[in-house]
């Protein structure tokens, strides 16, 4: 009777002790399971990822701006500025293992066949490939893309007014359909009217949006132009540096 | 009887004291273990993701570039400044790669303007300084690569 007695008395104990085992084993799960992800450094890999990427992008648009800056004819440029790029993120990153590759498909770049006309635009394209060494992390592919498109929607005479109307829509990259480009002012606009390039005092820009798109519409105030027709050109270069000149030939009012 | 009672009431006391003590043991124990958001280890992670995403949306907005290649050093110690917590010193320092015969070397391109904020002392002194590295490859229509390196510290 006494030793039953002495076992139930014991009882307490080791439930105790069983709990407390119970806490330290769930503690110790719980903490490698809550830090694993921060020894592991994921944030900083996903951080270089991001770099990278966005890094990238910018090389195509720097490239797409220098190629179009010079009128196309430097076609090296992207390959050039890319090779650059990933000498530079090895070093940069030098502790990570940093690996990437790029891929073009012919030199990566519209020519300047794309240009004058009525829908002219700039683009370039580079598919990468990331590895991460220390992280484990292989083939990692993604696509920095950069387009600018110029569409000159209508380019009118009013011989009335002496002033010529030229309505365009810009697009860039980034979705389909390609989103407006809403930020350019009139420094970003060059206009030439039967091969002569307008001083800038000869032209305003007006910016609005007509329900599916926003339009720029360029006043051109002209003296002894005559009647119609005749070309026009328009060039854009955008924040980002990147060209694109696009022709309409004006007709006369119907 | 009576006193058979009363030891088996002393010996539930005794035994209920000892297993309250073993349980504070183990809870004593775990909590060597929590790591707090005021912790050395959390802080310095959490500092750098703050750096990276200040760099990085500055950056995405095109005025890191700016700041950078047209040495608007005071603007982006503003910036810096504007988007940090108020309590986070820091100090960056702009470098680029320079080829020197075969081999390539950093070079500081902000040596004569420093861009920080808050004590520099406490870079030196503190235990946990974070640092982040960012990487910009050019600015316009020319490719010439920047490297900031952006040390930050909870003041």
């Amino acid at each position: 009777m006494r030793i039953v007695r002495q076992r139930r008395g014991q009882f307490i104990i080791i439930a105790a002790l069983l709990v407390a085992i119970m806490m330290v084993s769930v503690s110790t799960i719980m903490y490698s399971a809550v830090t694993y992800y921060r020894h592991e450094r994921w944030e900083e890999y996903l951080s270089i990822i991001d770099d990278v990427k966005m890094g990238s992008q910018r090389v195509v648009e720097i490239s797409l701006a220098n190629y179009t800056w010079n009128n196309c004819t430097n076609n090296t440029i992207l390959r050039k500025n890319l090779q650059q790029w990933v000498n530079d993120t090895k070093r940069a990153y030098a502790g990570f293992g940093i690996n990437l590759s790029y891929s073009l498909t012919g030199d990566g770049l519209s020519d300047e066949e794309d240009w004058y006309k009525q829908v002219s635009f700039s683009a370039a394209d580079a598919t990468f490939t990331l590895g991460i060494t220390s992280a484990g992390l292989t083939g990692y592919q993604f696509t920095a893309s950069a387009l600018l498109n110029v569409t000159i929607i209508e380019a009118s005479w009013n011989a009335s007014g002496q002033e010529l109307i030229i309505s365009l829509a810009v697009y860039k990259e980034d979705s389909i359909p390609a989103p407006p480009v809403t930020d350019l002012k009139k420094s970003n606009f060059r206009v030439s009217v039967n091969g002569t390039w307008l001083a800038p005092e000869h032209f305003t820009v007006v910016r609005y949006y007509d329900g599916k798109t926003f339009i720029y519409d360029i006043d051109c105030n002209l003296e002894d132009i005559g009647d119609p027709p005749y070309p026009v050109r328009v060039e854009v270069i955008d924040t980002r540096g990147i060209k694109v000149v696009a022709d309409e030939t004006v007709t006369a009012p119907t | 009887m009576r006193n058979t009672k009363n030891t088996k009431g002393q010996m539930r006391i005794i035994e209920a004291i000892l297993a309250s003590f073993i349980i504070f043991f183990a809870v004593a124990f775990i909590n060597t273990f929590a790591v707090t958001p005021s912790s050395p280890t959390y802080e310095t992670s959490e500092v750098e993701k703050i750096g990276h995403n200040v760099l990085h949306d500055l950056d995405d907005q095109r005025l890191l570039a700016r700041f950078v290649y047209n040495k608007e050093w005071e603007n982006l110690t503003a910036a810096l400044m504007v988007c940090l917590p108020p309590d986070v010193y820091f100090n960056l320092t702009v470098y680029k790669f320079k080829v020197d015969g075969s081999e390539g070397k950093l070079v500081v391109v902000n040596d004569n303007a420093p861009i920080y904020y808050g004590n520099p002392e406490v870079f030196e002194t503190s235990s946990s300084v974070a640092s982040v590295t960012y990487i910009l490859p050019g600015y316009q229509a020319n490719y010439d690569s920047r490297i900031l390196i952006l040390q930050l510290v909870r003041g």
